[in-house]
């Protein structure tokens, strides 16, 4: 690919006298990296490696212009007296790359709680948050000049911390969308009711930003332009309020977001939400007004970005996911190395799945995510001595292992029991709507193929195969199987089915489907998906208090659930196994209501499928230990986690070796 | 004094001396920075120290990296613990206190999202908390786990503890080695009971040789897993108690009851009886010979009187009763019982706390976690006595009346109803949250020390606050039920508030749907109370399961078996779009179904609540000084009252 195919999106754009090299810009999110109110090392060292990456902007997020406002305890307290210091910190590291920097100032209004600080939180009129669930003290005149004054206050602080702009936000979370929409603002008096009262607030803080950092300061809004719920705000009224922003000669640019808490799984877009969704909101906004207008969410393609440039249907461009999993996406972009790039697979698991639960920021793909180099010199250890290397499994973590242990200059040579590359990715990509996550054997596959690693499939590896070849280390990656009798009792195939033996299609299913998940993840609710679009009534039971407990941090409750149930399965929870029989050709199984203690059958059902998690593969690992100078394990065969640890595994391993 | 002749009489420990029976037991406090002791724990520890508790250990403290089970753990580990741990002992020493050092891996009881290490078990099995497969440990993991403890227990020593404890309780590897529903290895540490105590027996060796012959050293071992299907059981855990104690090595038996398959036992809430664990530790002391512990819903000094009269235990633990009145052994040995704030188990502010990381609380006592501030002497007079009129007796307006009063402020009160308690009254007539009305007790006990005009029954209006020519108003004037959350024609009797149920306001009819938008022990205590009464009850939320904020109090598995036991039933995912007669009409949120529920006698409505605050927006402008506190600012819960009511108590 010729490099001049992202002509555009390598244009430069000059907002107010910052002047971006490029249009791709790193949004602001959430990285839980803020200790005591205040910026980390690990701060400046996560951006400062997405800015040697190349984007043209980097906006700061997590930055909260009043000390009440502390929905979480991470957020970095703009009021705090390090705070400038910290600053000058970061936007000096950024500054040393060709890419600009600029804060986001933010009050979370009612989407909060008063567990970090002890105080009422506030909001426009007495609303409970629907993911905070506490009721804001609607605010009285004192309580939005403050608010007003701390907007002032801290972009004067951001400031003199050298940041090149500010953004306000105006966006899904936060104080003034709240102001600006109907489904929030129940005021009577002149900051609710019509489109100019809701405005007033959110105005009052945009020209007392602009007053307090002097007309040469660029000073941009993100602003929630389609909030996708029941009575909420839609283009119909955004595109009118940007124009009132723009008109008011203060603001330099929108950037265009969409959704609420009420549909998370749209602020955190999973595989299940199309690509470019947001960009008919984007243009509508780009119709309406003159200012240069961003667009994002699920864009992460060098080629979609370049085409919503080209055709003006904006003029920036926000990656966040993206740019978490290759800090270099933009560089590679320009240097026409598509295929290099590790692209996001939107599984969630990693990035907002660990911010929701209060964890650092990671990433599935990327184990560097969070623990970025604090000199800003990412590399590969060297090696001492170039070593024979063994690696016994090709899922991600073998993989991975590989990958790193070869680009030290190493010998590898991997062996795979089965034809293809991939381990459990591949079936996890059967599954519908998680095809994507083939993304992640795509992306290693192709290094393991540039490197030259050399990649013997269709093998299966044993102890004397592996000792005749004298290596000086081996890297046991054997990965995990289901547990197929977790339960008492006679059964097996083919009435009582793993969730892999289904995938892989080993024994015809049943029309009447009951499946047992005790994961909580998508490994049950994907794979009933998948028997339910075959036309099988699937009804789901679990232990737990509801069908998909580990999937809401991600943002995949909702839509999972619903496109379950509107394919008529059915939930039922609070419910243990007891035993399975199948020696007389039917399918018996006694269970117990949690609660109640009541022991019953399940009756009727074809096909029992069973996806109560895995058992490691470890035994060439026991056979090999003691016997080779140096063996290691990664990944499910250590213990079955997910695709996470064990490219996290994978990269250690690789870089010990 | 004379009431208490064991409690207040010293025990000795090992080499340690401890001047009375009362410990304050090891237990989460998210107050680490940077995995370190911080000032904030020194300041809480210290409180508890100068109310006159006998013995301190400390919360967990981890002693491997592959145990990082959440954010705020202390690590023992790493060398620049000592200056903390050094400043923590110092402080505790210049009390008649001892403080022991809790060592711990929780092993599988953990996960690696922090760590990014798998975590490591006896054999591979999922804790139900953390649902993370663990690595069953090899040989050189269990021997580098023993180095550690002791490299940590050298470490304790080094910093000025008087004693360790090593923790083999409710969340901890050595009990998943000890307990055969976790440890299922087939080599010389599993199967028989000698096999599954040698991984403890030579943590315990590993750690006597490290500290040498003298220092205190001790175990909190469980009394018994109370698992339904195999585990730890009483006998089981007196077998494993007595080999332990037959190294020679152990100086003390503190207890614990309870994994994360039960935590409801761990953390009894107030539905579990006082002193539950009594019997356990009975139990296990007729087959010792060292000092026994016994913790556990162990609120009053007089119930930790007779177990030790009765020879039950030698060591009383109380955690939640240090929580909520640091000063209880003091007020106990001074004859002033009626002056402890009694823990009334609810669990809010403590365990919930911990469970969802935020720094640990009290619903009843704001000066936890702010102890420097807000600690033991420091409420002084005000410079300029002020006149102060609050309104509302509820738990802010009590608080902000006995901080203000007892800063020599006049203070005249005003409530509209007979009684003060506000809400807390009625919480309490709730089934089974008969116990939290003890923030009243406690509130009205101090009051009626001190001089306030209290008017009740009276309902203030703004003239009458004005005659009063106050220099400051508290407006504390709570919130009230929401009547009508959704469109459509209803209303009482047959659309009616769980408060006009639970005062008897309104009689329910037999067939009763409950809306939960609570989620909290309003809907389900409700559902529960109807249930008692004959009623046959279907609940409605739109959250995922009924009873959704009742988890992290560890109320969940409790309410929920006893709603189901009384035949309530429910329906999860609904939102309700209107109601018409009694006829609700609902949204499956998922399939975007719209169901009516129709066949009830009565829709009960848990709903939330509405801030009371048209005399506060009276007032505003036409006083020198005016509050607001409690639920009249925003509704929320006790706590946040109690919380606000103080703050501005100290603030007039």
């Amino acid at each position: 690919m010729k490099p001049n195919m992202h002509d555009n999106l390598f244009s430069p754009l000059s907002i107010r006298g910052t002047q971006l090299s490029n249009r791709v810009c790193l949004l602001a999110h959430r990285t839980n990296l803020g200790i005591t109110g205040r910026i980390t090392d690990r701060h400046i060292a996560y951006y400062r490696r997405r800015a040697e990456g190349g984007c043209g902007l980097i906006i700061v997020g997590e930055l909260a212009v009043h000390p009440d406002d502390r929905p979480w305890e991470t957020l970095i307290d703009v009021q705090h007296p390090e705070a400038i210091n910290d600053f000058k910190k970061l936007t000096d590291a950024i500054r040393q790359c060709d890419t600009r920097v600029i804060a986001q100032l933010n009050h979370h209004g009612f989407q909060s709680s008063g567990y970090v600080t002890r105080k009422a939180i506030l909001g426009p009129s007495a609303i409970a948050d629907v993911v905070f669930g506490e009721t804001c003290k609607p605010m009285e005149p004192e309580d939005m000049d403050e608010v007003v004054e701390a907007f002032a206050k801290g972009a004067q602080r951001v400031k003199a911390g050298g940041f090149d702009g500010i953004e306000i936000d105006m966006g899904p979370e936060s104080l003034l969308r709240q102001f600006l929409s109907p489904i929030s603002n129940h005021r009577g008096d002149e900051y609710g009711g019509s489109i100019e009262n809701r405005l007033r607030f959110p105005l009052r803080v945009v020209d007392a930003v602009r007053k307090a950092v002097g007309d040469d300061f660029t000073v941009g809004v993100c602003l929630c332009s389609d909030e996708k719920f029941y009575g909420g705000l839609t283009t119909e009224e955004t595109v009118p309020m940007a124009q009132a922003l723009e008109s008011t000669g203060a603001v330099d640019f929108i950037n265009v977001a969409v959704g609420t808490y009420y549909n998370l799984h749209l602020i955190m877009p999973s595989q299940h939400i199309p690509f470019g969704f947001t960009m008919e909101t984007a243009e509508q906004i780009k119709n309406g007004i003159s200012l240069p207008v961003m667009a994002s969410y699920q864009i992460g393609f060098p080629s979609k970005a370049e085409k919503i440039i080209a055709e003006g249907k904006a003029d920036m461009v926000g990656y966040v996911r993206a740019m978490i999993c290759d800090p270099d996406i933009v560089k590679k972009t320009k240097e026409g190395r598509i295929e290099d790039i590790r692209f996001c697979v939107k599984d969630n698991k990693g990035c907002v799945g660990r911010v929701n639960q209060s964890k650092p920021i990671g990433c599935i793909l990327n184990p560097k995510v969070g623990c970025e180099s604090l000199d800003g010199k990412e590399q590969l250890p060297p090696i001492g001595q170039k070593k024979k290397i063994i690696v016994v499994g090709a899922g991600p973590s073998g993989m991975e292992v590989a990958r790193v242990a070869k680009e030290r200059g190493h010998d590898v040579t991997i062996y795979e029991k089965s034809e293809k590359v991939g381990g459990q990715i591949r079936l996890i990509g059967k599954r519908p709507g998680r095809g994507a996550m083939q993304g992640v054997t795509r992306y290693l596959k192709h290094m393991l193929d540039k490197h030259g690693v050399e990649v013997q499939t269709g093998v299966t590896a044993t102890l004397e195969m592996i000792l005749e070849q004298k290596p000086d280390a081996v890297v046991v990656a054997t990965g995990s199987v289901p547990l197929t009798k977790p339960y008492p009792g006679e059964y097996g195939p083919p009435k009582v089915l793993t969730g892999w033996e289904v995938i892989k299609g080993t024994h015809p299913v049943g029309d009447k489907v009951l499946f047992v998940d005790e994961c909580g993840g998508h490994h049950a609710m994907a794979t009933a998906e998948m028997l339910a679009e075959q036309g099988k009534k699937v009804d789901l039971v679990t232990s737990d208090l509801f069908i998909g407990i580990e999937l809401a941090p991600r943002g995949e409750l909702y839509l999972g659930r619903q496109r379950l149930l509107q394919q008529g399965a059915n939930f039922r929870t609070d419910v243990d196994i007891l035993n399975i029989d199948t020696t007389d050709g039917s399918l018996r199984i006694e269970a117990r209501d949690i609660y109640t203690n009541k022991h019953f059958f399940f009756e009727g059902y074809d096909t029992l499928v069973l996806d109560v998690g895995n058992k490691v593969e470890d035994d060439l690992y026991h056979q090999l230990k003691g016997k080779v100078k140096e063996v290691y394990r990664t990944g499910d065969c250590v213990a079955p986690r997910g695709i996470d640890m064990a490219i996290i595994e994978g990269r250690n391993v690789g870089e010990a070796l | 004094m004379s009431e208490y002749k064991y409690l207040f009489s010293p025990l000795k420990i090992g080499s340690t001396v401890v001047p009375n029976r009362i410990n304050f037991a090891a237990h989460m406090t998210n107050y680490a920075e940077d995995n370190l002791i911080s000032d904030r724990h020194i300041a809480y520890y210290e409180e508890r120290a100068k109310g006159g508790v006998g013995l301190i250990i400390t919360e967990e403290m981890g002693v491997h990296p592959t145990d990082h089970p959440y954010l705020k753990l202390v690590d023992v580990y790493e060398d620049h613990v000592l200056p903390g741990f050094k400043k923590l002992t110092a402080a505790i020493h210049k009390y008649d206190t001892k403080i022991f050092a809790q060592l711990n891996h929780n092993g599988m009881q953990g996960d690696g999202k922090l760590s990014r290490l798998p975590v490591w078990g006896p054999s591979t099995g999922k804790d139900p908390i953390f649902r993370e497969t663990c690595k069953a440990m090899e040989i050189e993991d269990i021997k580098e786990c023993v180095e550690y403890f002791a490299r940590c227990a050298e470490v304790s020593v080094e910093g000025n503890f008087d004693g360790i404890e090593l923790q083999l309780g409710h969340s901890s590897l050595i009990r998943q080695f000890l307990s055969p529903l976790t440890n299922h290895r087939e080599d010389e540490y599993g199967g028989n009971l000698e096999n599954r105590c040698r991984f403890a027996l030579e943590v315990i060796d590993a750690c006597r040789k490290a500290i040498g012959p003298d220092f205190t050293l001790g175990v909190r071992m469980n009394a018994d897993e109370m698992h339904p299907r195999g585990g730890l059981t009483h006998e089981g855990a007196k077998e494993v108690a007595v080999r332990l104690e037959a190294s020679g090595q152990l100086d003390f038996f503190d207890l614990s009851i309870g994994t994360f398959y039960n935590l409801f036992l761990v953390e009894g809430s107030m539905h579990t009886p006082l002193g539950y664990t009594v019997p356990l530790a009975a139990g296990m002391r007729s087959v010792l010979n060292l000092p026994v512990f016994c913790t556990n819903r162990i609120n009053d000094p007089h119930l930790a009187e007779k177990i030790l009269a009765e020879g039950q235990a030698d060591m009383i633990g109380m955690v939640r009763a240090l929580i909520a009145d640091p000063e209880l052994p003091n007020k106990a040995m001074e004859g002033r019982e009626e002056d402890i704030r009694n823990c009334i188990a609810c669990n809010q502010g403590c365990i919930a706390r911990m469970g969802l990381g935020y720094h640990l609380g009290c619903m009843h006592n704001p000066a936890v976690g702010k102890e420097a501030e807000l600690g033991i002497g420091t409420l002084k007079p005000a410079d300029e006595p002020k006149k102060v009129v609050v309104v509302g007796g509820g738990p802010a307006g009590l608080e902000v009346a006995r901080c203000a009063t007892v800063r020599k402020h006049r203070v005249i009160l005003f409530e509209k109803e007979a009684d003060v308690g506000g809400q807390n009254i009625i919480a309490g007539k709730v089934a089974g949250r008969q116990e939290i009305t003890g923030v009243t007790r406690w509130l009205v006990s101090q009051l009626n020390k001190l001089e306030l005009d209290m008017r009740l029954g009276v309902e203030a209006t703004a003239e009458m606050v004005l005659a009063e020519q106050p220099d400051a108003v508290v407006i504390a004037t709570g919130s009230t039920p929401l009547t009508h959350p959704y469109g459509g024609e209803y209303g009482p009797p047959d659309v009616v508030t769980t408060v006009q149920i639970i005062t008897e306001e309104v009689e329910a009819g037999d067939k009763v749907l409950l809306i939960d938008l609570d989620g909290h022990h309003q809907a389900v205590g409700t559902a529960e109370f109807l249930a008692d009464r004959g009623k046959k009850v279907h609940m409605l939320t739109a959250a995922l399961f009924v009873g959704s904020l009742l988890g992290p109090l560890q109320d969940l598995y409790l309410s929920r078996n006893r709603l189901a036991n009384k035949g309530i039933t429910f329906t999860p995912d609904i939102a309700v779009l209107e109601i018409q007669g009694t006829t609700v009409k609902g949204l499956n949120v998922y399939s975007n179904e719209i169901i009516d529920f129709t066949g009830y006698d009565t829709v009960v409505l848990a709903a939330g609540t509405a801030a009371n605050d048209s005399l506060y927006h009276e007032l505003k402008g036409q006083v020198k000084e005016i509050y607001r506190v409690g639920d009249c600012v925003a509704p929320r819960k006790t706590d946040m009252a109690i919380i606000e009511g103080h703050r501005i108590g100290r603030a007039i």
